[in-house]
Formats: C-alpha cells, sequence, structure tokens
C-alpha cells in the first residue's frame, strides 16, 4: 500500500488530467486507486490570521479576547486557549463557515463580549488526531488573510494505490510518473530531480569507513556516503505535507530526506550516527549467534545467522533492509551522518521481516526488489538535499561496493506473436513507442522483431509475456476486440456430474430444502463423543470393510481420523469434518429456535478423514438428510421423520434405477437404539438412517422424533442404472390382486416376512407391498399384525384363478411354518 | 257404452291425472296403471275381441295412437324430471373456490448450487466441460505449479490453511488447472467450480470457506480477444444484457497479461453508489492469458499453444446476482433464507 500526492507527482510531469480523472486513468492502467481524498477537506473556507492585540475577558477569567488581523480586515475573537500570544499566526474559522466535523460558526456572543469568528486547533480542523491542548499554531512565514488550505499546502488530492507486487516500480512518484508518460496519449517529458552532481572534486576517502559485503548474494550493492556537520531540525513545510500526504510522519530533516527520497526513487535509505559507529568500517554480514540488536522500534531483538546485518567492527547497527539500530539512530545531538544506499536480497529482506513481524517501508520494497542500478543515484539525490536542508557538508566521495554490476536483460520480441497472442493488429514501430514511452529501450531489428533492453526498474520484466502485457496495456484492454474460442468438441457434464445434478432434483422433489454448512467444524464439538463409533462405520462405508476386523483399532484412533489444521484463524474453524450430520443437526437446531416447526432438509459435500500426518486425507463426497417435525406417521409408530427420510431415500434409489438394497438394524451412539438401520448395496454398506438419540434432541433443542440419513454418493451413483433404462412392454393380460393379513412375532422385521413371501412364490409374483401394520387391542402381547398386498402377472397369458390360489397356499405354509404365523380370517 | 267411448275416456283420464303427476314415482305409479300388466289400455286390447271386424282396424288403430301417446309423455315428462335433478345436484356442490390448493412441499435449492449451476450451464453451452479437484492440495499444485514460488510477496495476496507441512487447503480453484493440463492434451477448454479455503475472520464480507469457479482454455492460437468475448458472455448471461463489463491490468502470478473484470455496479448503473465504493464498477473476477512457465511446467510447449484462465468467486457472485448483503447468511441456513430461492 502505497500514497501518491497529485501536486508531488505534478512536480515530475504534467499530469494531462483532473485530480478525479487521474484517479480512473491510474486504475485503468493497473494501479488500483483504493482510495483518493483531498488533503484539505471541508478546510477551505478557513483562513489564516495573525493574533494582534490580547485583552482579558471581563466577564471571564479562562478566557481572553483576541484582536486578529485576518487580511482584509480586523475581528474581535473570544478565545479560552493557554497558548494564544501576540504575532501568533493561527487558522481563523469565519462566521458562516462549517469546521470538518460539522459545527456551525456564527458572530456570537461569549459571556456579553462579541466574537466574530473561532481560532481552531488542529484536532478541530481534522487535521489531527487526538485532541488538542492549545490552538494550531501556524509557521511565522504564513501570511494572515490566506487560505489555510494554500498556507499549509493542503490543497492537494491524495491516491491511496493497492499495488499488486509486480508493480513494485510505483512504490515511489517516479515510477508512477513513468506509467504516465507511458500510458497517456500525449507526449510527456519527465522533470527529473536535482542531484548531487557526480563526484568532482571530491576526495579520496579519509574518514568514509571500508565496506566489507561477506554475504554477496544476500546484499548484490551497498553504497555510503559521509555527510559532515548536519544541522537536525524540522525539515521544509513542503516536505512534511507530502510525507504527510503519503502516509509518512514528518520527524526531522535527516529521516525526511531519507523517506522523502525513498518516496520518489522507491530506494530505502538509512542515514546512521556516524559517531557511534566502530573503527571506520562497515560489514554487511550474518548474525553470530547469540547477538543481540535493538531496534528503532525500541524492541529488542534476538538475531540468528539467517539474519543479515549491517554491522561495524564490534556490533550490529541495523537489520538489512528491514531496520535501524537504536545504536546508531540520528537524534538532536547528531553531527555526522552515513547515508547507505543499498540492494538486499528480496527473500531474506522478507524473511527477517516475517521472523520479526516487522515490516517496514523499507522490507515492504526490498521483498519486492529494487532499482539496483538506481542506486547511487537516489543516494546522490538525498546528498543534494542534505546539503540544501541540514547544512550537510560533503567532501570525500560514496563508496560503492558493487561486485558483480547488473547486466540489462535483453529480450527480443516477435511482433507476430504479441499480435496473435492479443487479437490485434499493431504495426512494429508502435509496439517500439509503446515500449519507449515506458522506460525501455526498443530497437526494431527489422519489421518483425525488437530488440528491447529492460531497464533496472522494471525487475518485474522477465519474458516475452511480459512484454506483451506492457503493449496490452498502453494499447488499452478494453481496446482489443471481443472474440472466441473454436469449440472443436461439445461442451457438457460427465455422467457422475449429470448424477449429481439428478440426485439433487430427486431430493428437492420431495420437499426437502437445500442447505450448506462449512467443512470446518470447531475443536470442541458437543457432537465429538457421539461420533465416535460412527466414525467406524464411515470407515467401512469408505473402505468396504467390516466392522468387526478393524473393531479394535477404531477406538484409539478416531481422535487422530479428526483432520486438524496447522494455522487455524480460531478454535471454531479448526477441524474438518468428518461427517455432514453435526451440521445438519445444527441447521435444524438454528432453525427450531426460530420458531420453525417442521422442516426437511439435505446437503451434497465432502467429509475429510485424516490418515494420519503427511499423508493426503481421504476426501469423500456425502449426502445428507435430516427431518424434524413431519406430520404423517404412517404405521403409527411416533416415527413421522424416520419414515419420510426412508421413503425420500427409496424414491432416490428407485429414481436411479438402482436394483438391490436392503435395511438392516443397527447401533450407533448418535441415533436412537432401537430407530437405526443401514442402507445395503448387497453386502456394501452404502449409508445410514436413524432417529436421533433422545439426548442429541435435547441438547441441541429439537423437536422430539427428528431424524438423519448420510450416504456415500459415489456408491450411489456407481450402483445407478438409470441411464440403461429400456422399456418393457406394457402387460397385455390381467393381474391379480389378493391381500393377506397375519398375526407374528412382533420381532419379525417387516423385511423378513416380503423376502420370505418372495421367495415362496414363483415368478408370476410381480409386487408384494406392505399395507398396513397394526399392535394393540385384539391382537396377543407380543405380536403385530401385517396387511400384505400380493400382485400376481403372466406376461403370457391370463392366469387363472386356480394358479393364484396355488401360489398363496404356498405362501401362507411357507409363513405359517417359518414365523409361526397365523393368517387372519381364515 | 262402446269402445270408442272408452277409448277417450281412458285418454281423458290419463290427461287429468299426468297433469298431476311432477316426480319419478307418480309417473311410474300412471304407467303402471295404464300401461301396466293389468292396465287400462291392456285392458282395451283384451277388449278388441269384441267388436266387429270391421271397426277393428280403426279401433285398433286408435288404440295404438293411445299407448303410444301415454308412452311418449311419460318419457319426456321423466327426462324433464332427471334433468331437473341433475342440475339441483349440480347446484347443491357448488364450493368456496377461492379456498388454498393442497400444497406439497417442493423444497429449495441453495443460492449457491444455484449460480453454480447457472453458470455451469452457461459455460457448457459455449462448450465447456466441467473438471473437479481436491480441496486438500500439496505446495505444487497450489502455488509452485502456477508459478507462484516460496517468500514471494504474491503469497501475501491469500492466506493460506495449512494441515502439516505437506498439505494445505487449496487457497483457490486453480490447481485443477494444472491438474487438467497434467493428464489432458489440448485442445482443453473447462470451468471447475469448488470449494476453496483462505484464514480470512468470518465477517459480513469474508469467509474462510467460500467457493470459486476456474476457468481454463488452451489451444493453439487462442487470444487475449478470446478471454474477453467469453467473460462478457458470461456476464451477460448471468446479470443481464444491460451490463458492461471492463477489463483493466492487474496481477496473477499464472497469468501474464492479467485483468481484473468489473461490471457496472448492478445498484447504480454506473452512477456510484455505496455498494461500487462509489467507482461505478464491481470487481467480479480475475483472468488472463495462461503464463508460459505455468505451461511449461504441465508439459504443454508455449511456442505452440496458448490459453487464457479466470476465476470467480461463485459466492460474491450469489450476493451480487440476488441482492444478499452479508456472506454469512450463505451458510447459516435460516430457512426464512433458504425459501427465497426457488
Amino acid at each position: 500500500m502505497v500514497q501518491i500526492s497529485y501536486n508531488w507527482l505534478n512536480s515530475y510531469i504534467d499530469i494531462p488530467c483532473e485530480p478525479k480523472e487521474l484517479k480512473y486513468f491510474l486504475t485503468m492502467a493497473g494501479l488500483e486507486v483504493e482510495e483518493m481524498f483531498y488533503q484539505g477537506e471541508g478546510l477551505d473556507k478557513i483562513i489564516t490570521g495573525e493574533i494582534i492585540g490580547i485583552k482579558d475577558h471581563e466577564n471571564a477569567d479562562n478566557l481572553k479576547v483576541c484582536q486578529v488581523d485576518c487580511g482584509e480586515n480586523k475581528r474581535q475573537i473570544v478565545c479560552g486557549a493557554s497558548n494564544i500570544a501576540e504575532n501568533l499566526k493561527v487558522a481563523v474559522a469565519l462566521p458562516g463557515s462549517r469546521l470538518p466535523g460539522g459545527l456551525k460558526i456564527e458572530e456570537t456572543e461569549l459571556r456579553g463580549v462579541k466574537s466574530s469568528g473561532m481560532i481552531c486547533s488542529a484536532d478541530e480542523l481534522g487535521l489531527k488526531e487526538e485532541r488538542q491542548s492549545g490552538i494550531m499554531e501556524l509557521p511565522e512565514e504564513v501570511e494572515a488573510g490566506d487560505l489555510l488550505v494554500e498556507a499549509l499546502l493542503l490543497n492537494d488530492y491524495t491516491y491511496k494505490l493497492d499495488l499488486t507486487p509486480n508493480y513494485a516500480r510505483c512504490l515511489g512518484h517516479l515510477g508512477v510518473a513513468r506509467e504516465v508518460r507511458g500510458l497517456s496519449d500525449e507526449t510527456l517529458e519527465i522533470n527529473w530531480p536535482e542531484l548531487l552532481p557526480e563526484d568532482d572534486g571530491k576526495t579520496f576517502q579519509a574518514a568514509t569507513p571500508e565496506v566489507e559485503i561477506q554475504d554477496p548474494d544476500l546484499c548484490q550493492r551497498y553504497t555510503c556516503r559521509l555527510i559532515e556537520d548536519v544541522e537536525i531540525k524540522a525539515s521544509p513545510l513542503w516536505m512534511q505535507r507530502r510525507l504527510e500526504a503519503a502516509g509518512i510522519r514528518p520527524i526531522n530533516n535527516i529521516v525526511d530526506i531519507t523517506n522523502y527520497v525513498m518516496l520518489e526513487y522507491n530506494q530505502p535509505l538509512h542515514a546512521f550516527d556516524y559517531d557511534n559507529i566502530n573503527g571506520r568500517k562497515i560489514i554487511v554480514r550474518r548474525a553470530n549467534p547469540g547477538e543481540r540488536l535493538i531496534t528503532l522500534d525500541d524492541e529488542k531483538r534476538q538475531l540468528t545467522p539467517e539474519v543479515l546485518v549491517i554491522a561495524d567492527r564490534e556490533k550490529p547497527v541495523g537489520l538489512a533492509g528491514v531496520m535501524g539500530g537504536a545504536n546508531t539512530e540520528v537524534t538532536e545531538s547528531t553531527g555526522r551522518v552515513l547515508l547507505e544506499a543499498a540492494s538486499f536480497d528480496a527473500v531474506n529482506v522478507r524473511r527477517t521481516a516475517k521472523k520479526y513481524g516487522l515490516s517496514s517501508e523499507s522490507s515492504h520494497r526490498f521483498e519486492r526488489k529494487i532499482d539496483i542500478t538506481a542506486v547511487a543515484e537516489a543516494s546522490r539525490r538525498a546528498c543534494y538535499l542534505l546539503e540544501r536542508y541540514a547544512g550537510g557538508k560533503i567532501t570525500e566521495e560514496m563508496v560503492d561496493c558493487y561486485p558483480e554490476p547488473c547486466e540489462k536483460k535483453k529480450l527480443q520480441l516477435e511482433t507476430d506473436r504479441v499480435n496473435n497472442f492479443l487479437g490485434v493488429e499493431i504495426a512494429g514501430e508502435e509496439m517500439s513507442d509503446m515500449l519507449t514511452g515506458l522506460g525501455f529501450e526498443a530497437d526494431m531489428k527489422d519489421d518483425s522483431r525488437i530488440a528491447v533492453s529492460i531497464p533496472g526498474f522494471r525487475r518485474d520484466v522477465d519474458g516475452e509475456a511480459d512484454l506483451i502485457e506492457e503493449i496490452a496495456r498502453v494499447y488499452g484492454y478494453n481496446n482489443i476486440p471481443y472474440t472466441r474460442p473454436a469449440s472443436a468438441e461439445p461442451g457438457g457434464r460427465n455422467p457422475e456430474q449429470k448424477a449429481s445434478l439428478k440426485i439433487n432434483r430427486i431430493l428437492r422433489g420431495q420437499g426437502l430444502e437445500e442447505v450448506k454448512n462449512f467443512s470446518l467444524r470447531p475443536k470442541d464439538d458437543n457432537l465429538t463423543d457421539y461420533l465416535q463409533d460412527y466414525y467406524k462405520f464411515y470407515l467401512a462405508v469408505t473402505e468396504g470393510k467390516s466392522r468387526s476386523s478393524r473393531e479394535d483399532s477404531f477406538e484409539s484412533n478416531f481422535k487422530n481420523s479428526i483432520v486438524k489444521l496447522k494455522n487455524p484463524l480460531s478454535q471454531a474453524f479448526s477441524r474438518m469434518r468428518i461427517s455432514l450430520l453435526p451440521g445438519l443437526i445444527e441447521v435444524l437446531s438454528l432453525n427450531s429456535r426460530k420458531q420453525v416447526k417442521d422442516m426437511s432438509i439435505y446437503e451434497t459435500g465432502r467429509v475429510f478423514v485424516s490418515r494420519g500426518e503427511r499423508n493426503r486425507p481421504v476426501e469423500t463426497d456425502k449426502i445428507g438428510l435430516a427431518s424434524m417435525g413431519a406430520a404423517y406417521d404412517p404405521w403409527n409408530l411416533s416415527a413421522p421423520d424416520y419414515f419420510y427420510l426412508k421413503g425420500a431415500v427409496e424414491n432416490l434409489l428407485d429414481k436411479l434405477e438402482i436394483d438391490s438394497w436392503s435395511w438392516q438394524r443397527i447401533k450407533l451412539d448418535i441415533f436412537h437404539p432401537g430407530r437405526v438401520a443401514d442402507l445395503k448395496f448387497k453386502n456394501k454398506r452404502v449409508g445410514v438412517l436413524g432417529e436421533l438419540h433422545p439426548d442429541v434432541i435435547e441438547e441441541f433443542k429439537l423437536p422430539a422424533r427428528t431424524s438423519a440419513v448420510e450416504l456415500d454418493k459415489k456408491l450411489i451413483y456407481q450402483a445407478a442404472g438409470y441411464e440403461k433404462i429400456s422399456y418393457q412392454q406394457i402387460p397385455r393380460f390381467p393381474s391379480i390382486s389378493r391381500d393377506l393379513a397375519l398375526l407374528i412375532s412382533e420381532d419379525i422385521p417387516a423385511r423378513d416376512v416380503i423376502e420370505a413371501v418372495e421367495e415362496a412364490a414363483s415368478d408370476i409374483l410381480i409386487s408384494t407391498e406392505i399395507f398396513d401394520f397394526y399392535q394393540g387391542e385384539q391382537i396377543p402381547e407380543g405380536r403385530k399384525s401385517l396387511a400384505l398386498n400380493m400382485v400376481f402377472q403372466d406376461y403370457n397369458k391370463t392366469l387363472k384363478e386356480e394358479e393364484v390360489e396355488k401360489q398363496v397356499d404356498n405362501i401362507i405354509e411357507v409363513l405359517e411354518d417359518e414365523f409361526q404365523a397365523k393368517i387372519r380370517g381364515k | 257404452m262402446n269402445i270408442e267411448e272408452t277409448i277417450n275416456e281412458v285418454k281423458e283420464e290419463f290427461q287429468e291425472m299426468f297433469a298431476e303427476a311432477h316426480d319419478s314415482e307418480s309417473l311410474e305409479k300412471l304407467r303402471i296403471r295404464f300401461l301396466g300388466k293389468n292396465g287400462r289400455v291392456k285392458k282395451l286390447y283384451g277388449k278388441m275381441g269384441s267388436i266387429p271386424d270391421e271397426s277393428k282396424p280403426v279401433l285398433g288403430k286408435e288404440l295404438n295412437k293411445l299407448k303410444q301417446q301415454i308412452t311418449r309423455q311419460l318419457e319426456v315428462r321423466q327426462e324433464k324430471i332427471e334433468e331437473e335433478k341433475k342440475k339441483q345436484q349440480l347446484e347443491e356442490e357448488r364450493i368456496d373456490v377461492t379456498l388454498p390448493g393442497t400444497r406439497i412441499k417442493t423444497g429449495s435449492q441453495h443460492p449457491l448450487s444455484l449460480v453454480t449451476e447457472e453458470l455451469e450451464d452457461i459455460f457448457i453451452s459455449m462448450g465447456f466441460k466441467i473438471a473437479e479437484g481436491p480441496e486438500v492440495e500439496d505446495e505444487y499444485y497450489n502455488f509452485k505449479a502456477l508459478n507462484i514460488p516460496e517468500d514471494h510477496p504474491a503469497r501475501d495476496l491469500q492466506d493460506t490453511l495449512y494441515l502439516d507441512d505437506l498439505y494445505l487447503l487449496r487457497t483457490h480453484t486453480s490447481p485443477v488447472q494444472v491438474r487438467t493440463m497434467e493428464k489432458t492434451k489440448p485442445p482443453i477448454k473447462i470451468i471447475a467450480p469448488g470449494r476453496v479455503y483462505r484464514a480470512d475472520e468470518l465477517d459480513a464480507s469474508h469467509s474462510p470457506v467460500f467457493h470459486q469457479l476456474e476457468g481454463l482454455v488452451v489451444d493453439d492460437k487462442i487470444t487475449f480477444g478470446d478471454l474477453k468475448g467469453t467473460i462478457s458472455i458470461m456476464v451477460e448471461q448471468i446479470f443481464g444484457e444491460e451490463h458492461s463489463v471492463r477489463f483493466r491490468p492487474s496481477y496473477f502470478p499464472f497469468t501474464e497479461p492479467s485483468a481484473e473484470v468489473d461490471v457496472s455496479c448492478i445498484v447504480c448503473e454506473g452512477k456510484g453508489c455505496s455498494l461500487c465504493s462509489r467507482t461505478g464498477w464491481l470487481e467480479i473476477m480475475g483472468s488472463g492469458m495462461v503464463h508460459p512457465k505455468v505451461l511449461s511446467m504441465s508439459d504443454i510447449d508455449p511456442r505452440s499453444y496458448s490459453g487464457f484462465a479466470f476465476g470467480m468467486g461463485i459466492d460474491r457472485i450469489a450476493l451480487l446476482k440476488y441482492g444478499i448483503d452479508d456472506i454469512r447468511l450463505l451458510q447459516e441456513n435460516d430457512r426464512r433464507f433458504l425459501q427465497q430461492f426457488k
């Protein structure tokens, strides 16, 4: 994040547009302007004045009556501030104006004395955030009667840029100026800043330290220059104001100048108090184990050999590229300054900054690579300003330790490839001009090739594609025509993706509402305990293993099977979900608490099981269903939700043409022990359906009988046969239907009865359904009544009554034998 | 009394009684009295034997006429009565036709899957297939193969959630690009919708879990113009043709040139409002030409092939499309929210 000032930028290049248009210009150039603001917001009516007389207030001890020269006329203003003094220049809000906070100033009387206006403090003007103890004292050179925004150079706009890493060059105003020059339709020139002349007449480095770079791969260039006789004071107002516009707090002339040049050239600089550097030597080296450094922010840093430091003969004096040391800080008593301008390794700076949680203006820039070829120029710029605004004397040459000067990268650009890549037709000459405008050296080899030499400030440009982007930017992304790629093949979903859509549609068709839950879960889940054995069951589903074979290892492994995040933001999102059920239960719970009485939901989503650290977890797609408050209780067993969900699942299986599936009683802690079944395809376990355990229901304040399902989506898909449907002729002969009511022991599952009936009959029995279930009055204790409907059909002829009777007799015999069934009405 | 007179008498008697018969029962009585086995007409036929032969044809004819007339009159009146009855029944069956209908629960689709399906269909119509990938990824697929080196400031653009020192939760759907290029030779034309994770605190506009839709096209002669054309069609389809789209330079490590895609603000239509931070534009996706290094790493020769890629936040599209002002609503699953999406 960097802030650019309109006036500052305008001092290097004639900005071809108004402040408001510049915002659009920069954004469309790729320098996204996150925010633009006017420095003098709300201050346009405030003027400057000079206090020319002060008298006591006749009715109030703590008020004074001031005569204020406001240029055209004098005004009497009552003021209570303690720092008022004659000849003081102050900010005056005239009657009729408004302060940035909204306060309206009026002609008024204070304790009987007329007051026409208000002398303001900096916080009242919105120029300081914290409350000030007195009125704002303006610099002496201010002319009474001037507009405050002009006197304080506040008539400026600031642009907060959200720069992507490849726009690091625009972390300095000159970089932005180059963009303006390159992207503007007008021909513009940059007014380069004034520098200290090349080292003419400067002498041998008598007092300047010797520089030794011990790790040249971490510091490719190090320069330093001695500046003597500096006078530490405030920097000029214009410099302070520009720094403030860029979001940097002015400190003193030395520090301000280093920051100012950084904001021009994007070159971080550092000033050491040279009298605290020991032994006329600067060593750029890795820190020794056990070394410590107190940085400028007064934090004590424990150093390690991964950290690059600037050191003198005996001690570290700075974290290279990140922050200087307190031991060599420039203070009011500083007389000799050593100015450092260097280039440090991006990765090392980044690691050091991360290690100490210390991201500085300097580290931010080095991380993104600076222009190593401009290091000396930036230093000379700072020297120019130090001479001018800090009284510095420069008599010695700069030390420039630059072991392997950076070669300019050269690229060859084929104009055809540019045009083919962008879908445009730009002439080679034009491309060459575009690149030149941005500061590249472009040389037309022939009609189709341009030799491009990459300047030092464009270390982001690495290959052809980067240059193509530059041409596209100058040409204008929005001027490139819209076309569309040809399609060799048809698009579409694959069979599994189609099945997914179908599953969703079928579930919605059953009245289920789709929900989406996070796959991140809290560390301590109210349901964790209940899910211990569910996890075993889960493994049996995903791995097709039987429960018993791995039973022993499960208990101890459950906790390890949950995928944990190494760096969670909060405990609330620190685990991956192992099942969809907790999320579904929470959704019903939330809605139940909001007075929803009946609701049924489904979710399709992924769950995760750990296979131990440094192993890829298993990801499985699941289908979850849950229902509360269903009204229809088909068998009068107080299990409406259970049977609603069971019907929904059975419809799903039916619609997907899944042949052979069965339900079987099981036990799982999260469910009611007598009301839970697993779903099997042949011998493969696919999922589970059950009424939630009453404890869970109570804990989550759910309606009684709330039930839930979880199924494995892949297994369902694999078993589906709906895509292979082939038409079966509608029977031409009539079918015969028979009902049978029987009394059997209540322990015999309905499924067993149906299986026995189907086994006992020949294949003319085409359907067997239970249509009534009854227990209670007239039924002996321990028994239940079931009523079956059977449909017989011969596809080749009309069935005779006798044939069906024979079948029914056989069925009855089997039922009597196998289940001691008593056939009712017989 | 001769037979002729008797016929007339019977006739008169019938007419007298018929005039009084207004329901099915009395009609039936009349039928029995006159046309029954022992009825008056039958009896007259019995008397035919006792009349002179020359009168027989004339009287016989008279008698037949009488029988026919009675039969017909009875029938007509009976029909009329039945018709009346039916009419009355229909009248009685009148209902309040405005009472509520029987509503079967129909379920609802979550806005995220609604938008995902819509986006998928738009791209399918342009010839795209759908690719998928794991949510747990490693450094290679999530970063390195996408030209995001370790210790590069680009890593700061996304805060990553790690499982251990090898595995992480994918921060974008872009790894699916790499996985697709590894196992498919061009032409490639895929989208990859899916769930992604970032170390972001949950608030009205950020979520640690959200969804992206990635797109990748690789073929010979794919241009930046193709990227613009494809994306503008998608934007028109999802937000409506009245919205314009613009492309501006941006940076993604895996594309070059890179472009941010903005759509004219759906609330203020470009005038500037709080939704678009007074810019008139809403940022909806990142895009660009696939970086040659990314192609090379997946063994596709950047001298022979080019491609474009794009990625958008499905949650963001859903928020904008439906005017939802808080991303947390998407995972709260409040029924009053869910039921608004059909």
